[in-house]
């Protein structure tokens, strides 16, 4: 029974972290991207490159993997949305990046093969029932996360330029912020969040190159039932549908993942379509 | 008269022989089953286009509906004894059915939400399938019965999917190109201006969900009949993947667009042998380039190139005429019926 | 009775300001009636709400006796309130002769099978409402661009091509949303005709303007809207010369 709570949770920080990736994404660019969950897959994969095939510490797999995940936030931005909201056409976004996720999804099924492989232990330790780091990692990880991001747009300079270009860009960019670049930042510091969820989920799903679209669902679900904008809503949202699954793969079976989660989702898209901490700016026009 | 009245009906009637004509032209039994299983796809994808292209609503797991045809002909099929078009209308109806369901959402949803949950649509249809096994017999799969004489063979079942394809393509045609085409543009382009002439916003996204519903469901049940076995793999969403991809990059609003679009993207990497593990990342690159470089499609590339040849520019605004203005509304002078 | 388009006492709050407050107007066929006011006055969400798409929060509005305030946009479209908007609202990728077709949508009965068919009626339809709105683009100066996408059309001919869908639809009551902006002189003299025909046709018009000389210039009645309220109301001489409207626009 313990192990199905610890495994929820564990499964709800990946979600959760998933779902900060879609609002540090959308709070710069107002868009809700389809590759929110392929910078976890490309962390992963990256991780367990770096360590079990090239041999390196375990410490130089997770600043690759943090690396590869900037660098693939980065690119998705350049790539798929700077030329893209420039125009005022609403679904181009939606397609690129589709585009986007499916040809980062297909390169690494291509190079990496679709099988699911393991991923090495990070810390020393025997397998610890619901003690065991592959629960507690992906927990710590989005915590320590969420807290990091809410002193950096508390604290830092860069953090407040963030949030002023979230609340008005226009006016953002009429005292002479870079909204390109601070974009293109953003998208970077989400691919960091989503690599770190990545390289901390790696023992629990193993290394496998379709985590991204299972996150980018789930953790569109949590964000949806959380409510846009807000990181803690997202934490819970996907805390609640993490547990969701867990209880219903242990005693139902697990073949209903995606069944549970888009339930859910309609359950708050018909009775709570703002989510469960709406964000005031957020105002639909 | 403009010359596209006479040259769509002349194009859409070659193109019809010259598919019918397939079996004869081709007689290597592999491409005909490949060029078979284009013309399946594409009953789907036409009036999927119509949903995509023209009324603006992003579905990309209609893969769902194609698998509910399947599962509902290889069930229905076998106590249908000489009549298993029975069966391919029962997957028509339940097709469209869902297709309303699945439309319901598009009412209240944005763009990407509703994207979401067609996305997770296809999931669960593939999900389900391989859950109820009483139902669906798992990971095992169902027997899928053939058609009946004289749909039996190769040729004749060409012919007849073929048929169907151009019977539905002719009904999209037309309801692109009158008043519900106009329709369903203007609630892609601005439910707005719909609204305010008249057009309601609900009845038409209902209307082509239910039809696009309907025809997928017959995709489905032609698409087990051309197999011999049906399992939940054969319904991955990289399919759904490929259905929507092959209308952005054809074009959104037009119809032949799509048509070259499902024939390509789907007969490249059948042909191209070793590339075969690349088609859906083919996929995404095709869209990426095209919404990136030709949001308009190929077709719209096309049609400037045209244009610009043909040098068709526009003249100066010309002075009201203020009767004629007069008499529309007062309906003087202009017949109606 | 006359035909005529009664705005009662109608209220509307946005996050608990009142953008219109307690307004009352008549619109009546074969007159043209003037909106002025400055910016959030709430000049356009009036008009908004007598085309429906804001509900209200009180008052009323009734169409020959009869009470519409709770129907949708579209029926009030099919009982003849038609209307443009500030930023045309066009279908860019199609062609000006499709764009003012759409204004005929509500004078066609074919259904959505009927027309994936093509049976005779579907054809009929088609060709009486594509006369009507090729009559209506030659009429409205556009005749040169019947082919033309909408979207490469300049951005007043985009407003004129607005006011031909809205033509087509042989409306009782149109309602313009500041038609006159962005076009030049020579335009809103043009303009200006195309309104009056439309009037002397016997449409009912409510004109939202910014440029009040030219609202004085062709209205038959003008109100002026200040903070949702009407502070001035009547003939345009006299609204013109009404000391809380000059107060009003000079800023006192």
């Amino acid at each position: 029974m313990l192990l199905i709570i610890v495994n929820g949770l564990a499964l709800g920080a990946l979600y959760g972290m998933t779902a900060i990736v879609y609002n540090m994404q959308f709070s710069t660019s107002k868009v809700l991207s389809f590759g929110a969950g392929q910078y976890a897959m490309v962390g992963g994969v990256i991780g367990a490159y770096v360590t079990l095939h090239l041999g390196y510490p375990v410490w130089l797999g997770l600043l690759g993997s943090l690396a590869s995940g900037a660098i693939f936030g980065w690119l998705s931005e350049f790539i798929a949305i700077r030329r893209i909201v420039r125009t005022s056409d609403d679904h181009l976004w939606i397609l690129s990046t589709l585009a986007f996720a499916t040809i980062v999804q297909q390169l690494t099924g291509i190079w990496w093969g679709t099988e699911p492989t393991p991923f090495p232990r990070v810390f020393e330790q025997g397998y610890a029932g619901v003690l065991d780091q592959k629960f507690w990692l992906p927990i710590l990880t989005a915590v320590v996360m969420a807290g990091a991001i809410d002193i950096f747009y508390r604290k830092t300079m860069t953090g407040k330029v963030f949030l002023a270009t979230a609340e008005d860009g226009l006016a953002a960019r009429a005292r002479g912020i870079g909204t390109d670049n601070v974009r293109a930042f953003s998208f970077a510091l989400s691919g960091l969040i989503g690599a770190a969820c990545g390289f901390s989920a790696g023992q629990l799903t193993f290394v496998n190159f379709a985590l991204g679209s299972t996150l980018g669902l789930g953790g569109f679900v949590a964000l949806a039932v959380g409510g846009i904008g807000s990181n803690a809503g997202g934490l819970i949202g996907g805390t609640l549908l993490g547990l969701l699954i867990s209880f219903t793969s242990h005693f139902v079976g697990s073949q209903y993942q995606n069944t549970v989660a888009i339930g859910l989702l309609v359950l708050f898209l018909l009775f709570r379509p703002q989510g469960l901490f709406p964000k005031t700016f957020l105002r639909h026009v | 008269m403009t010359p596209n009245t006479v040259v769509k009906p002349i194009g859409f009637a070659i193109a019809t022989i010259l598919a019918l004509a397939l079996p004869w032209i081709s007689p290597n039994l592999y491409y005909l089953h490949i060029f078979t299983m284009i013309a399946v796809y594409w009953i789907l994808i036409s009036t999927l286009n119509l949903l995509v292209g023209f009324t603006g609503q992003l579905s990309i797991g209609h893969v769902g509906l194609l698998a509910i045809g399947a599962y509902t002909y290889c069930l229905i099929a076998p106590f249908g004894g000489e009549w298993p078009y029975l069966a391919l209308l029962a997957g028509g109806f339940i097709g469209g059915l869902i297709g309303l369901g699945l439309g319901l959402p598009s009412l209240r949803l944005p763009g990407f939400y509703f994207a979401m949950v067609t996305l997770a649509f296809g999931l669960i249809v593939s999900e389900l399938a391989l859950a109820e096994q009483w139902l669906t017999n798992g990971s095992v799969g169902l027997e899928a019965p053939s058609l009946p004489a004289p749909f039996n063979t190769q040729t004749t079942f060409h012919l007849f999917v073929v048929t169907i394809a151009a019977v539905i393509t002719l009904m999209t045609w037309n309801l692109s190109r009158f008043m519900w085409g106009r329709a369903m543009i203007s609630v892609r382009d601005s439910d707005v201006a719909a609204m305010s002439v008249g057009v309601s916003i609900f009845r038409t996204k209902l209307t082509v969900f239910v039809f696009s519903g309907v025809t997928a469901g017959i995709a489905g049940g032609l698409y087990a009949a051309s197999q011999s076995y049906i399992t939940p793999d054969a319904f991955i969403p990289d399919l759904g993947m490929f259905f929507f991809t092959a209308i952005i990059v054809g074009g959104r609003g037009v119809i032949v667009g799509p048509l070259i679009g499902t024939a390509i993207l789907a007969a490249l990497p059948e042909i191209s042998g070793p590339f075969q593990r690349y088609g859906v990342l083919f996929n995404g690159v095709a869209l990426l380039f095209v919404v990136l470089v030709a949001p308009g499609g190929v077709s719209e590339l096309i049609s400037t190139i045209h244009n610009r040849i043909s040098g068709k520019g526009r003249r100066p605004a010309a002075p009201a005429d203020l009767d004629v203005l007069k008499t529309i509304i007062t309906g003087a002078t202009v017949h109606v019926g | 009775m006359s035909v005529e388009l009664e705005v009662r006492d109608v209220s509307r709050k946005f996050n608990n300001v009142a953008a219109v407050d307690h307004v009352s107007l008549t619109l009546r066929r074969g007159e043209i009636h003037g909106l002025i006011g400055p910016n959030g006055s709430g000049k356009t969400t009036l008009l908004n709400l007598i085309s429906g798409f804001y509900p209200l929060n009180g008052g009323d509005i009734h169409l020959d006796g009869a009470a519409i305030s709770d129907t949708s946009v579209r029926y009030r479209a099919g009982m003849g309130i038609s209307r443009t908007f500030q930023a045309p609202k066009l279908m860019l990728k199609l062609s000006t002769l499709d764009n003012a077709m759409l204004g005929g949508w509500q004078h066609t009965k074919a259904g959505f099978l009927e027309t994936a068919f093509g049976l005779p009626r579907v054809l009929n339809e088609e060709r009486s409402i594509r006369n009507r709105a090729l009559a209506a683009i030659s009429g409205i100066g556009l005749g040169g661009d019947v082919d033309v996408k909408a979207e490469q059309l300049e951005h007043s001919a985009q407003r004129f091509l607005e006011i031909a869908r809205a033509i087509v639809s042989r409306p009782k009551f149109l309602l313009l949303d500041e038609p006159a902006g962005g076009l030049s002189v020579g335009e809103i003299e043009k303009l200006s005709q195309i309104i009056a025909a439309m009037r002397d046709a016997g449409v009912g018009i409510l004109l939202v303007e910014h440029h009040t000389d030219f609202v004085f210039r062709i209205c038959d009645r003008v109100t002026a809207l200040h903070l949702g309220k009407v502070i001035a109301s009547g003939p345009p001489r006299k609204v013109q010369s009404d000391p809380d409207l000059i107060r009003v626009y000079l800023g006192a």
